[in-house]
């Protein structure tokens, strides 16, 4: 059951990411690879927060979520300037800059000895020790965040980010501030993976750069790209995969020399076999 | 929803049911109390699969060996590949707990280990971590390292530095938890000797490091003390020896995994302890390959945790027997259990002679 219920955290942590990249890339169309960044500065927040300053959780959230609004409002106006392919090498710029930082920063990160003893959360008089408490708590933000999404898909601000995913230009033409749009969506987006950080860095105890690297953002992408794009049950399924698929095959019963190498070809063959047979997503509205 | 969504919804949960339960599945969850279960995770496939596949060698030498001892418990492995990474880790060792039952820990790396250690505290469940530099990893009664701490092997490498007389030392360090927690301690150890010496990061995956070499030999560097990982680490050696072959390099345990060793021809290095003798020789048979960084740690941690239950009255007591030795004659040597539960043997200097890396001093 403990086993079920830590990659049922994990699982909700990723979901949330996913959610969030989702309103960039899928809503929106800006191919960002930015949200490794994002994540790993929440969980900095949090651990820093809690670790060294001993400050509440909530409040270590509401920092990180904070810090990477003023970065992502900062970056997100250059960010706004490019479209496409140039969005994702830029956005990618950023996630090399911040992992760099978390990794050289030694006076404030620790560098790559990482922040250890990171206590799990107390909030309004409930404490998350125990891991089914912490998993309902990630649940909670994961629905929260899936709120969020759903709202953003169904209003008209939504159907505006959709327009400029469609056409920057006819956004434009209608009236439409889409550098401003798009700036709007980095900042929330930014915001709510900081807040999937903070719960990481909670679960783990333990956090170093190694855990926030650009790879983990192409790991995010995968997920949405898998799931589908601009869904946000996309998001979900997409994680629900890539985060049990891994698990499952532990369970099967490969050939005990090989079975590393072997769980890394199936899961691989696996992820080329949905993509050839759903190539917009499992539940993908929009294809790239 | 609509119907289509829930249907596709519908088709991933059928596969990953399929795949669970339909497919040959390993399934070890009974309880006995002759058995004693220990999980040990390492990276087997991904970046560090080159450290942690010998470890799995020296694992299955151990079980050939329990199988031939008469013991009071039968003794099973469940290994799990966790690539080094720190969140993976934290779910196998769920795994481990809930589904697997373990009476016993055995992984490696700082990072890992940190995150493993206070659960393993507060399940009680004893833990050898092998390779970390960082003695966090041991803190609290279950969690114990093997493996010899950046202070000793630092003191020495400051005692040879002082003999041969080298003047303007470089520490080059690669940007990862174990080497920066060696490079800080040895720069330490060397300004308590007075020893002069500079500190050069470089980000793994480095390829063109001549810049840097050459401002180094700018500021006058007569000796380079590595902590890079290979190939990195066989890219600084060719470009420093191209740049200025008068500049010696030398190393605190990397140059032992080294792809090409006759690279290092005719260089020392600092080394921590390193297994010997005929199990040794067993495991390098076994593994096809002189890799033995960690190799025979592994080993001594599965006879250290075999012994401890084999003494102890009961599987929960098996910890209390673990705290009380304080001495151990492995194959990484005699090993000595500090206050801290740090298994620790001396560290070597080595030459490569010949290819191979000679023990010249103890």
């Amino acid at each position: 059951m403990e086993y079920l219920i830590s990659l049922g955290i994990l699982f909700c942590i990723y979901s949330m990411l996913a959610l969030s990249l989702n309103m960039v890339v899928g809503l929106t169309g800006l191919l960002s690879l930015a949200q490794a960044a994002f994540y790993g500065i929440g969980a900095y927040a949090t651990a820093l927060g809690m670790a060294k300053l001993g400050l509440d959780f909530s409040l270590t959230l509401l920092i990180g979520a904070a810090v990477n609004a003023v970065i992502a409002f900062t970056v997100g106006k250059i960010l706004s300037r490019f479209q496409g392919d140039y969005y994702a090498i830029v956005s990618a710029g950023l996630a090399i800059i911040v992992f760099s930082i978390l990794l050289n920063w030694k006076g404030l990160t620790n560098g790559p000895l990482g922040v250890a003893g990171i206590g799990k959360p107390e909030a309004l008089g409930i404490d998350f020790y125990s891991n089914i408490n912490f998993m309902i708590l990630c649940l909670i933000f994961t629905i929260v965040v899936y709120g969020i999404y759903y709202w953003i898909d169904k209003s008209s601000f939504g159907r505006c980010l959709k327009v400029i995913r469609e056409d920057e230009q006819l956004a434009r033409v209608l009236g439409y501030n889409a550098k401003h749009f798009k700036s709007i969506i980095f900042v929330l987006s930014a915001m709510l993976s900081g807040v999937a950080g903070g719960l990481f860095a909670c679960y783990i105890g333990f956090i170093d750069p190694s855990s926030f690297q650009l790879k983990e953002g192409i790991f995010l992408f995968t997920i949405i790209i898998l799931g589908g794009l601009s869904s946000a049950w996309g998001s979900i399924v997409g994680a629900l995969i890539l985060i049990s698929l891994p698990e499952v095959l532990r369970f099967i019963g490969l050939p005990y020399e090989t079975a590393a190498q072997l769980q890394q070809m199936i899961y691989g063959g696996m992820l080329v076999l949905i993509m050839v047979l759903r190539p917009q997503g499992i539940l993908g509205k929009y294809k790239m | 929803m609509n119907r289509k969504k829930i249907q596709n919804i519908v088709v991933i949960i059928a596969i990953l049911f399929f795949v669970i339960y339909f497919l040959p599945i390993k399934r070890n969850s009974s309880s006995d109390d002759n058995v004693v279960r220990i999980g040990v995770m390492l990276p087997l496939s991904g970046d560090f699969a080159n450290l942690g596949t010998p470890l799995k060698g020296a694992m299955e030498v151990a079980i050939k060996h329990l199988e031939k001892m008469d013991t009071k418990y039968n003794y099973q492995f469940i290994l799990e590949d966790n690539q080094f990474d720190n969140a993976r880790s934290n779910v196998i060792l769920s795994k481990f707990l809930s589904v697997d039952k373990i009476d016993a820990l055995l992984d490696g790396g700082a990072g890992v280990g940190n995150v493993t250690s206070p659960i393993s505290e507060s399940k009680k469940l004893p833990h050898i971590n092998v390779w970390s530099s960082d003695s966090k990893v041991a803190n609290g009664k279950y969690n114990f390292i093997n493996w010899t701490q950046p202070p000793q092997e630092s003191e020495k490498m400051a005692k040879i530095i002082k003999q041969k007389g080298y003047k303007n030392v470089w520490i080059v360090y690669a940007n990862h938890d174990g080497p920066t927690a060696m490079a800080d301690d040895l720069k330490k150890v060397l300004d308590l000797h007075n020893i002069e010496s500079r500190m050069q990061i470089f980000n793994i995956g480095t390829r063109d490091m001549r810049l840097d070499i050459l401002k180094m030999e700018k500021d006058i560097a007569d000796l380079y003390v590595l902590f890079l990982f290979d190939p990195d680490m066989s890219i600084f050696i060719k470009q420093a020896k191209e740049i200025n072959p008068k500049t010696d390099v030398t190393a605190i345990e990397t140059f032992s995994f080294i792809e090409n060793i006759n690279l290092i021809e005719g260089m020392w290095y600092v080394d921590a302890a390193e297994g010997s003798g005929k199990i040794m020789d067993q495991i390098k048979a076994h593994n096809k390959s002189n890799a033995f960084f960690g190799v025979s740690n592994l080993y001594d941690n599965i006879m250290l945790l075999v012994t401890a239950f084999e003494k102890a009255p009961s599987k929960d007591q098996a910890i209390e027997e673990l705290l009380n030795i304080k001495e151990y004659d492995g194959v990484t040597g005699r090993l000595i259990q500090d206050q801290n539960g740090i298994f620790q043997s001396e560290a070597n200097v080595k030459e490569v002679i010949n290819g191979k890396a000679v023990i010249v001093e103890e």
